[in-house]
């Protein structure tokens, strides 16, 4: 079985050509093209992925694409009427780019390939960034927890992955926290107003909050507000990107945490406002690290399983996965012991994912299994 | 262009000397990584000792934040002698994706590689991973006692991590690298054109 995983079109394009359930050739896009994270429909990677392997495109078995284009095009259209009429500014803009790539990208890809567009396959975000945690992961049956900025409607999700008696891994969606309650938009929107660029800058922030102490982590806590039934949600008031994609901070926002920094601005820790920056820098970097432990602990003890695979895209990961730092690291595993994904986001779609999404108004979507 | 080829064990004693020395290090070596971390084969190295060296590779190479520090790479089997990690740890630090406390007694020793708090986000170096860069480890670390070195991803500001040796000449001649070797082939930087006022400060 030949499968070609391909991501595009949202950060950092690749392609990854898996054999037989193994991924014998990956490579990003940027490395060959030369242009940082380019985001491109990526020939360049497809190219050299099936060349170097000595494949044509018609000898694959399957293209898979990591997200369901309808259910991004589908979050885009309701948010932006929810937002109505202060929204309808961002609206075109995001209808643009949605149905100028993302909703064709099917046609993209077979006109591309010359492959059928039965051949043509997508996995939902969030069971990309499973499957690639829990595949890699030296254990059969484990919890699996996922958080990212924003795929589809899941900002964060958790379940489980096991590997059958007859060698098939199931992985099982449990539930999840839908857009905009994120954890991943939270730090992306401390990283805009810290000046730094947003879906890159997400580790500088991780390096400044050493020089800080989390002194306002009870503001923080007022943004991201924890729920009864062990989820969470943003008080959106402190938020603009559901509504607008040029600034992610709204006015509330400044008068908490003071006027965003200017990106030229450099940050002197010896000046009360380099400091204040570092503290919350600190504060957003401990809130983090106490809800995402909370919840992989709500998990163990609701699983029993003592692995835990933690995947997630590109915004949070580095907090989610370096940020559970030491002691913190400690905590989850009183249960168990915590298993490392790796860090590419590359599709590996070997796997069956019963995803049901069942919508309520719950922070939590979809209900547990046990 | 100033290339010399090298036979296995007297190129690693050679970087190794060079490195123990305070000079940096772009290391190519075999296929690239995938994933925003350079593992050992598009990497730049220095020597773990002071925090100047950390300032000089932010100042002169990855023209990037002071408060940024550089990941360690160390041998997966000598890994726990300078880093306080969990059951699990070394694996974790495979992909340079756990974040460690630095041991006590090696943060003087290990400056350059130490956060503010006392962490590090560790690469545990398997030989079957990266087996180069597995053998430069512990020749430095025959020579110097610490077989730590700051792996750092070989490409400039802005730029993406190099993929051909031509993207690695054209970084190595950009910045302050003072040693470039891909895979037996090794370019040095004539001495008087390192020169540069960092240098003197340092």
């Amino acid at each position: 079985m030949r499968i070609l995983g391909i991501s595009a079109h949202y950060h950092d394009s690749a392609a990854a050509l898996v054999i037989d359930g193994v991924p014998v050739r990956a490579v990003q896009e940027e490395r060959l093209s030369r242009r940082k994270n380019d985001a491109a429909f990526p020939l360049a990677a497809i190219e050299w992925c099936l060349e170097s392997a000595g494949l044509e495109p018609e000898q694959l078995d399957a293209v898979v694409f990591y997200e369901k284009p309808m259910l991004k095009f589908e979050r885009i259209l309701t948010m932006a009427l929810r937002g109505f009429p202060r929204s309808w500014r961002s609206f075109p803009r995001a209808m643009k780019s949605s149905l100028g790539e993302k909703l064709w990208v099917k046609g993209i890809i077979a006109s591309h390939l010359g492959v059928p567009g039965r051949k043509i396959l997508f996995t939902e975000h969030h069971q990309a960034h499973a499957a690639a945690a829990f595949l890699t992961a030296p254990t059969r049956a484990a919890a699996i927890l996922t958080a990212d900025g924003v795929g589809e409607w899941a900002t964060l999700s958790v379940g489980s992955g096991a590997v059958t008696a007859d060698g098939r891994t199931e992985i099982v969606a449990k539930r999840e926290i839908r857009f905009p309650h994120s954890l991943g938009m939270l730090y992306s929107t401390f990283t805009a107003w810290l000046g730094f660029p947003v879906n890159e800058g997400e580790y500088k922030v991780m390096g400044l909050a050493a020089y800080g102490r989390p002194s306002l982590a009870s503001e923080v806590r007022k943004v991201l507000l924890r729920t009864k039934d062990g989820g969470f949600a943003l008080d959106l008031s402190y938020f603009d990107y559901h509504l607008s994609a040029r600034s992610s901070y709204s006015a509330k926002f400044v008068d908490a945490f003071g006027p965003a920094r200017d990106p030229w601005d450099p940050i002197d820790l010896a000046t009360d406002r380099g400091r204040h920056y570092a503290e919350v820098a600190a504060s957003v970097q401990r809130v983090l690290e106490d809800t995402l432990v909370d919840l992989a602990t709500a998990l163990h003890a609701e699983t029993g399983l003592p692995d835990l695979c933690l995947g997630g895209g590109r915004s949070t990961p580095t907090a989610c996965i370096l940020g559970i730092r030491g002691a913190r690291c400690r905590t989850i595993r009183s249960g168990g012991r915590k298993r490392n994904p790796p860090s590419s986001c590359a599709s590996l779609p070997r796997t069956a994912c019963p995803a049901r999404a069942t919508r309520s108004r719950s922070c939590w979507h979809g209900s547990p299994t046990s | 262009m100033p290339c010399a080829r090298h036979a296995e064990p007297e190129l690693l004693a050679r970087v190794a000397d060079e490195l123990s020395a305070g000079r940096i290090v772009g290391w190519v070596d075999g296929a690239c990584e995938l994933g925003p971390r350079a593992l050992g084969h598009r990497s730049i190295l220095a020597a773990p000792r002071d925090a100047a060296m950390r300032d000089k590779l932010n100042r002169s190479i990855k023209f990037r934040e002071e408060f940024r520090p550089f990941a360690p790479a160390v041998p997966i089997e000598a890994a726990s002698s300078y880093f306080d990690l969990p059951p699990g740890g070394e694996r974790l630090g495979r992909f340079m994706s756990g974040v460690f406390p630095v041991r006590r007694e090696w943060r003087d020793r290990l400056a350059a590689v130490t956060h503010v708090d006392g962490t590090a986000r560790v690469q545990t170096v398997e030989r079957a991973m990266a087996p180069r860069f597995h053998a430069l480890l512990e020749e430095v670390g025959r020579r110097t006692g610490i077989p730590v070195l700051p792996n750092t991803s070989f490409n400039l500001a802005g730029e993406p991590i190099v993929n051909h040796v031509a993207e690695a000449y054209s970084t190595f001649r950009r910045s302050g690298i003072d040693l470039l070797v891909c895979g037996p082939a090794l370019v040095a930087k004539k001495r008087a054109a390192q020169k540069g006022p960092e240098e003197a400060v340092a």
